[in-house]
Parts: C-alpha cells; structure tokens; sequence
C-alpha cells in the first residue's frame, strides 16, 4: 500500500470510529458505592462566618456562565445538581443521627442551620432556572459546606475551652 | 452526567487501556474522580472537555498503577515486544476495524496514536500527560501507524 493509500484509509477509518461504546456490564453500582463510602468524610470545622444575605445576593448576582451548552450538557448538569443536593441531604442527616445523643455546644444553632437552609434553597431554584451559572454552583457547594462545617461545630468543635 | 456521558468515556478508556475488563475498571474510576473532582470545574472549557481531560489523565494514572503491579508480577515489561501482542490478541467482532488493530497496539504506541490522531491532542500536550518529550511521542506515533499499516 503506497503513502497515499494509506493515508486515506486511515482518514477514512478514523473519521468512521465510533464516538460511543457501550461497556458490557453496568458499571454505576461500583461508582456509587466508592461515592458513597467516601462522602461521610467531612470538611474541617471552622467558624460560621458567611452571611447568609451575602450568600444569597451573591448567587443571583453571580455571572459566569457556561458558553451555549448542548441540551445533553445542561441535562447533565441538571442531574449533577440533584445528585448534589441529594448526597448533601443523606450526609447531613448521618452525621445528624451520629451526634444525635450528644448536646449541642450552642444553643442557638438550629436558627443559623435554618438560615443556611434557607440560602441553600433559593440557591438551589435559581440553579434549576439556570443550570449553566457555574457561580451559583460553586454558592451552592459553599452553603452545604457551611451547614455540615456548623453540625461539627456544635458537635465535635476542634478546641474546647478549659 | 454518567448516563449521558458514560459510552464516551467508556470508549475512551476502551482505546486507552486496549483492554475491557481495563476499560470498564478505568471508566469507574473516572466517574469516581470526577464527583471529587467537580468544585474544580471552573467553566472555562464545556463539561465535556473538563471531563474528557480528568478522564485521559485518570485512565493514563490508572495504566501505570496497573503496569506497575504486572511488572512486579513478572519482573518484565513486554511494551516493546509486539509478538507478544500478536500471540495474546483477540480481536473483538463488534469493534470497527481500526478499534480492533488499536487493541492489538503496544502500549505506548496506542496511548500516543489515541491521544493524538483520535482525539486531537498535540505531541507537546501528550508528552505532558505521558510524562515523556515530544521527540518520543512522535516517535511512538509513527510506531503506531507503521504497525497499523502493516496490519491493514
């Protein structure tokens, strides 16, 4: 086969690969379950210090957009989200079952926690209106952050004071 | 994300690694670093192509790890023996004709030919990911082609 020749078959069979292959098997129970036995790992407590009007101000006046995605992207995205708020939803609740003998350090901490959740929901609706805004996403993280950061907080703080 | 994107990714790892078993272990571990990996998303490149990267540097981690624990096994690296391939290869019916010889590549020589002529890459970038120089990415690519030529 001359240069030529092979040159154009291989074009030929490179244009012609397929861009989807099926894998034999379905391979999310073994994602999910690495997902899950890793996400009760939670991040290191520190103070509550964003103001939640911040927060929400910040997410509807956030502006970084995703250029023009393809429906399949957005859809994604959109199933990203809802995984999102449903692993933040089961994380919180296990570590709420986990200290659910212990007392509370601050009193006071299921009015920040309800603010958090309050934040965390307009976050979220406007997230649905525009899945695309990668700001609100990232708010959107913070704010669940935040409120897994408080649980330890009252629960579990670092340093207690003698 | 998964549903939408699992056959591609799946066919990325499939050329990769040249192997199922491989590809469906690599494909797992994608999504598995793209969850951990998502606040790193910074929007300035599609989804996709924040998730074909994670996944091409995922699958190349995951090749090395499996290349390692071979080599320990039986203390000899066979990359640069295609006979060996030839004796071990078994073509796969329900794979396009150049899928077929790409699985039948040595190692190195199909991660370069896949990075660059099926997805784009340029050498400077592959040698990057590979952790290797230019000169052996072009070098293992016309490997590749000289060995696909012959087999065509």
């Amino acid at each position: 086969m001359d240069n030529k020749t092979f040159e154009q078959r291989l074009n030929d069979e490179l244009n012609n690969l397929e861009q989807e292959i099926s894998p034999a098997r379905d391979l999310w129970p073994g994602i999910d379950h690495a997902i899950n036995s890793n996400t009760i790992a939670v991040p290191k407590p520190l103070a509550i210090a964003a103001s939640v009007l911040l927060v929400v101000s910040l997410a509807f006046s956030a502006g970084l957009y995703i250029n023009s995605s393809a429906p399949a992207e957005t859809s994604a995205i959109n199933n990203l989200i809802s995984s999102l708020q449903n692993e933040h939803r089961r994380n919180k609740q296990a570590l709420l079952v986990e200290y659910e003998n212990q007392t509370a350090l601050a009193p006071d901490w299921e009015g920040q926690m309800g603010q958090l959740e309050q934040a965390e929901q307009a976050i979220y609706e406007a997230l649905r209106e525009d899945p695309e805004n990668l700001e609100l996403l990232k708010i959107l993280r913070q704010v669940q952050t935040k409120q897994i950061e408080l649980i330890e907080s009252v629960y579990a703080p670092l340093f207690t004071t003698i | 994300m998964y549903e939408t994107y699992k056959k591609r990714i799946f066919a990325l790892c499939l050329r990769l690694t040249g192997n199922m078993a491989m590809a469906e272990e690599a494909t797992q571990e994608v999504f598995i670093q793209v969850w951990r990996k998502i606040d790193s998303f910074n929007g300035k490149s599609s989804l996709y192509t924040w998730l074909h990267r994670v996944a091409s540097n995922t699958t190349i981690s995951y090749i090395r790890k499996q290349k390692n624990w071979l080599n320990r096994v039986i203390s000899k690296d066979d990359d640069d023996d295609p006979q060996r391939y030839e004796e071990t290869w078994v073509p796969d019916p329900d794979l396009s004709l150049l899928d077929r010889l790409i699985m039948r590549l040595p190692q190195r020589a199909r991660l370069v030919f896949v990075l660059h002529a099926v997805e784009g890459y340029r050498h400077e970038d592959i040698a990057k990911q590979l952790k290797t120089s230019t000169g052996t990415s072009k070098a293992q690519f016309h490997r590749a082609r000289n060995l696909i030529r012959g087999w065509l």
